[in-house]
């Protein structure tokens, strides 16, 4: 017995031993960072920084290396590591959770989750360094957080838009509809000739939601403001007209898509739509470049999904691809880290960024290059505009409101639907 | 423990330092990971504030009226018990088929484990293809209305679609075992029982069964054990969806903890999964090891 005893003792003793040199080994790699510092007589020693950064295509990974290695020129001893990795947004909450936050990455400023992240001081605060007078100022108070104060460096403005094929237009001598009504007559136009007007894709939760927030957001109504009041319990959905009418047009838009929405990924329906196979998709800036890659001959070009009248229609635009330096990072990490985002924000670094990746960019006296998208780029300058859901709606609800709308699409029943999204908020809110 | 005779066992101490590394691993990435996330089901963390408060079982209590808990309960045990039944039978069959080859055995068998050595998100990533792709065309060609589109697109088929590239994998592996335990059965008693006139259900029933038991005991722990804690395949192929068709428990947790934010209820969403599988392993473990032949 007295074995027994000594031995689930020494055993115990084993498993702290092993759990704390689990965490002494986490410290030394973290003082290993912090011997980068810079004494007098002595070379600089070179400092490696990973930037965790969220976006997966092929273009920006391009566009941010380009910068990097234009940065590594004048800053020899700084090594920026671009990482990029599948699910971003999750790993970088997973990663700045267990304190192991890269020292540099990009973030979405005007979500709400990004002002809890700097609620809980997990980024450095940017306010007072003379590179945010580089960026529109427009922009910029959107992304301010709560305390006024700006977190990040907003480098481009993401958009949803109607992609289009301008050849299938051409042929069919169809002009960019500017109306809902207009819209729809197109679509009846290229089905009569044979064509697909649209490819949907409903089966990505996300993709899905995109859709539903771009239609909400052009018809200028005020939905989303809306289901914030219906979050706060002062209104219901059921009651919405707006709400029905967003529903109906869904419907009407799914009914000149493809028959296998539900079933088709994002990528599917990029990839399908760059090859020929319909005249019109809904996807946002992001999908520009993927596309392009899928057929680079391909003449896309873009306009704002149009409202019932003309002059009121409104297009989702929000901030993309922000830079941020993690509250965590050592001060050499954020000295350099500094001069990265001072780098970058330079009019013409922030040119190269932008005709790089595609997207247009937030620095005053950089040009947009892409004919194309220019309807929306006009009308995003023009007004009005409105941000993504995210900024104001959390992210289960939201979720659960996709959901819905999914369940809508097989279902084809408005009224079910109004009642089942007061449904799953109440719960959502229990 | 140790002790022979008054001294200590070194040939025993030794077979206890070789597992030792194993044990320790197992504690610490297994045991330990259990026992914080007992500890977060019982908070009302996030998954981002630093701050967060103990609150007891809240969070149960919470889920044993949460609408979309049980419905996701609900398909979980609908998945598991149909991969347990298509599995086992299936392989079942065609272990038996593959044990009376008298030619090529060794070549069939190949085949039939090459499914087990794919990674399972690519599996699920190539059916999530052909069902796109492929099985429209076939169903309209042949006018089968069921399948004039993605399997994966409608709320009815979306879960027995999974569940079908789910099985395709998943019964490679118990094959193999089967194909094992059918090879440990003496031969001399199936000779015996033709002399005696038994025909092949009655040798089936009488014999191979009796001495498959523990083998099937391990293929159906297995079976159920990966049914109800299926993430991969679902993941890649519809993410819960259409409209939370296919919302397996895993799946909910994962939305729960890093999608939704409600990293502690995701907790205790696992702390319930986690107490379910314990139950039913033990009850199974508990059942199958009385009955068959190798166990007596």
């Amino acid at each position: 017995m007295k074995m027994k005893r000594f031995l689930v003792l020494v055993l115990a003793a084993v498993m702290v031993t092993f759990s704390l040199s689990a965490c002494d080994s986490s410290e030394s790699s973290n003082d290993g960072a912090k011997t980068g510092t810079n004494e007098k007589n002595v070379e600089p020693k070179t400092i490696k920084l990973e930037f965790l950064q969220q976006k997966g295509e092929e273009a920006p990974q391009t566009a941010y290396a380009q910068i990097i290695e234009r940065f590594r020129e004048e800053n020899k001893n700084i090594v920026i590591e671009q990482n990029t990795i599948p699910d971003p947004g999750n790993v970088l909450i997973s990663r700045i959770a267990a304190n192991d936050a890269p020292p540099i990455f990009t973030d979405y400023p005007t979500q709400m989750q990004f002002k809890q992240k700097v609620k809980n001081g997990y980024i450095e605060c940017l306010t007072g360094h003379d590179f945010l007078n580089r960026v529109n100022q427009g922009v910029l108070e959107m992304s301010k957080a709560n305390d006024g104060k700006n977190y990040a460096l907003p480098l481009s403005q993401n958009y949803m838009c109607i992609y289009y094929n301008m050849d299938m237009f051409n042929e069919m001598s169809i002009d960019i509809p500017v109306t809902w009504a207009e819209l729809m007559s197109a679509c009846q136009k290229f089905e009569q000739a044979g064509i697909q007007p649209f490819l949907l894709s409903y089966k990505d939760l996300w993709c899905l939601g995109h859709i539903f927030q771009s239609l909400a957001i052009s018809m200028n109504d005020g939905l989303v403001e809306y289901t914030v009041d219906v979050i706060e319990g002062e209104k219901k959905v059921a009651d919405s007209a707006g709400y029905k009418a967003l529903a109906e047009k869904i419907l009407e838009i799914t009914d000149y898509g493809n028959e296998d929405a539900l079933g088709m990924s994002a990528n599917q329906m990029w990839d399908l739509f760059a090859n020929g196979q319909s005249a019109m998709i809904i996807s946002g800036s992001y999908a520009r470049g993927t596309i392009l890659m899928a057929n680079p001959d391909m003449n896309l070009g873009a306009f704002p999904i149009p409202n019932d009248e003309q002059d009121k229609t409104a297009v989702l635009t929000g901030v993309d691809a922000a830079i941020c330096i993690s509250g965590d990072a050592t001060p050499e990490e954020k000295e350099a880290g500094l001069k990265f985002i001072e780098f970058i924000s330079r009019v013409e670094n922030a040119q190269l960024w932008s005709d790089t990746d595609g997207a247009p960019s937030c620095i005053k006296g950089t040009v947009y290059k892409n004919k194309g998208v220019l309807p929306v780029i006009d009308k995003i300058n023009e007004g009005p505009i409105h941000d993504w859901m995210a900024s104001s709606v959390q992210n289960n609800i939201s979720n659960d409101l996709f959901t819905s709308v999914q369940a809508m699409i097989i279902e084809r029943d408005i009224e079910a639907f109004l009642e089942n999204v007061d449904k799953t908020i109440g719960n959502a809110l229990q | 423990m140790f002790y022979l005779k008054g001294k200590i066992d070194t040939n025993k101490l030794i077979y206890f330092m070789f597992s030792l590394p194993a044990l320790l691993l197992y504690s610490f990435f297994y045991i330990y990971s259990v026992i914080c996330g007992i500890y977060y089901s019982m908070t009302d963390w996030n998954g981002i504030d630093i701050s967060y408060n103990i609150i007891g079982l809240d969070n149960f209590r919470r889920l044993l009226t949460d609408e979309r808990f049980w419905n996701s309960l609900s398909i979980t045990v609908y998945y598991a018990a149909a991969l347990v039944v298509i599995v086992i039978s299936a392989a079942l069959a065609m272990a038996l088929i593959l044990d009376s080859l008298v030619r090529f055995k060794t070549f069939f068998k190949s085949i039939f484990f090459f499914p087990a050595m794919l990674s399972s998100v690519t599996v699920a990533l190539i059916w999530d293809q052909l069902f796109f792709r492929a099985i429209p065309v076939i169903g309209k060609g042949l006018g089968i209305g069921l399948l004039s589109q993605s399997p994966l697109a409608s709320t009815k088929t979306a879960l027995n679609a999974v569940i079908l590239v789910n099985s395709w994998q998943a019964i490679a592996l118990p094959i193999v075992i089967f194909v094992a335990g059918l090879q440990t059965i003496p031969k001399e008693i199936y000779e015996a029982s033709s002399i005696d006139g038994a025909n092949s259900f009655q040798r089936f029933r009488y014999i191979t069964l009796p001495y498959l038991i523990p083998t099937l005991t391990v293929n159906f722990v297995l079976t159920l054990k990966s049914g109800l804690t299926v993430f991969d395949y679902v993941y890649a192929m519809t993410n819960g969806g259409p409209a939370k068709a296919t919302e397996i428990i895993s799946v909910l947790i994962y939305k729960h903890g890093f999608q939704e934010m409600r990293f502690a209820l995701a907790n205790a969403e696992a702390v319930i999964l986690f107490i379910i599988i314990a139950t039913l392993s033990y009850i199974q473990i508990k059942i199958s090891g009385k009955g068959g032949v190798i166990s007596e």
